[in-house]
């Protein structure tokens, strides 16, 4: 997993929409980096979320 | 390198969606009140780009964007951008008016409103103008035609005098000298009018801009106007 460190944030492109907390994993594909970014609250009080997504990375076999 | 218009677009707009801009953004916010209310660079284009809406309100926007766009870095980049994306049906419509015109080639017509376009949204004075994307958008479009009547003006004299007709050569290719000797030719024929004879059918300004410059009322600078180009018929005829 990388950390926030290795993101550059011009590589980071944001999906359109507004999301839920619990519809994140709805959206989540393997071997891509998010962010995940506050983005207000809905109308009836739900906290909304932007998402930023990396292009594919390939897949770094972890150390042994 | 030839560049399709959409595919500008296209690429401002993937500028406009990354983590990085969305930054920026945020610096806009804190410091232009009336772009806190939007939350990220879609809701506000969404916002200018509605028919329904306030245009004080959208003015006020583009006010704050034009301010943000005169400072320096990746801020000044950011509001600049959004400057940009914000009038882009405008911009489309230029482009698709020069291009009826044949004012130039489709990339030369896409480079000239971009160019122009930067220029004018960093060079803007914010004291002087009030609408803000009128102004931008018309004064774009003028001196883009502007331009194209002094460049057509300029090949039309010169594709009309043989070098062999041209009594004496001094050597000049310099524009500058031959609007300095046409205006001197001018000023024997009609007077005083000849600047505003220079002003409208050389350099493209409407007869009420010319007169603005003159001291003249509308009226006024158009009668001149016909009076002076009567005079120039009348001396082309005995000539031939």
């Amino acid at each position: 997993m990388n950390s926030i460190a290795d993101l550059s944030p011009t590589d980071l492109k944001r999906i359109p929409g507004l999301y839920r907390r619990w519809e994140l994993t709805e959206v989540f594909e393997a071997h891509r980096n998010y962010q995940i970014e506050d983005a207000g609250t809905h109308a009836d009080g739900t906290p909304l979320l932007a998402i930023f997504v990396s292009d594919p990375v390939p897949d770094i076999p972890e150390a042994t | 390198m030839s560049f399709a218009w959409h595919e500008i677009r296209d690429q401002i707009m993937h500028s406009a969606s990354t983590l990085n801009f969305q930054r920026c953004f945020d610096a806009i916010r804190r410091e232009q009140g009336p772009v806190v209310p939007f939350r990220d660079p879609a809701a506000l284009l969404d916002a200018l780009h509605q028919k329904v809406g306030s245009p004080d309100q959208k003015n006020l926007i583009l006010v704050a964007l034009a301010s943000a766009a005169h400072s320096d870095g990746h801020t000044g980049d950011c509001a600049l951008t959004l400057m940009l994306l914000a009038l882009w049906p405008g911009l489309d419509a230029i482009r698709r008016r020069c291009i009826w015109r044949k004012v130039g080639t489709s990339d030369e017509i896409t480079a000239d409103i971009l160019g122009r376009t930067t220029e004018a949204i960093r060079g803007l004075d914010l004291q002087r103008v009030n609408w803000i994307a009128a102004t931008i958008l018309r004064n774009v479009e003028r001196d883009i035609l502007r331009a194209h009547q002094r460049e057509a003006g300029r090949q039309s004299l010169r594709s009309e005098t043989e070098p062999d007709e041209v009594a004496v050569d001094d050597g000049s290719g310099d524009a500058a000298i031959s609007e300095a000797q046409l205006l001197r030719d001018l000023r024997l024929l009609l007077g005083a009018d000849a600047i505003l004879v220079i002003r409208v059918a050389v350099e493209g300004f409407s007869q009420a801009e010319a007169g603005v410059e003159l001291g003249l009322s509308e009226a006024a600078a158009r009668k001149r106007y016909q009076r002076a180009t009567q005079r120039l018929r009348d001396a082309l005829q005995k000539i031939h």
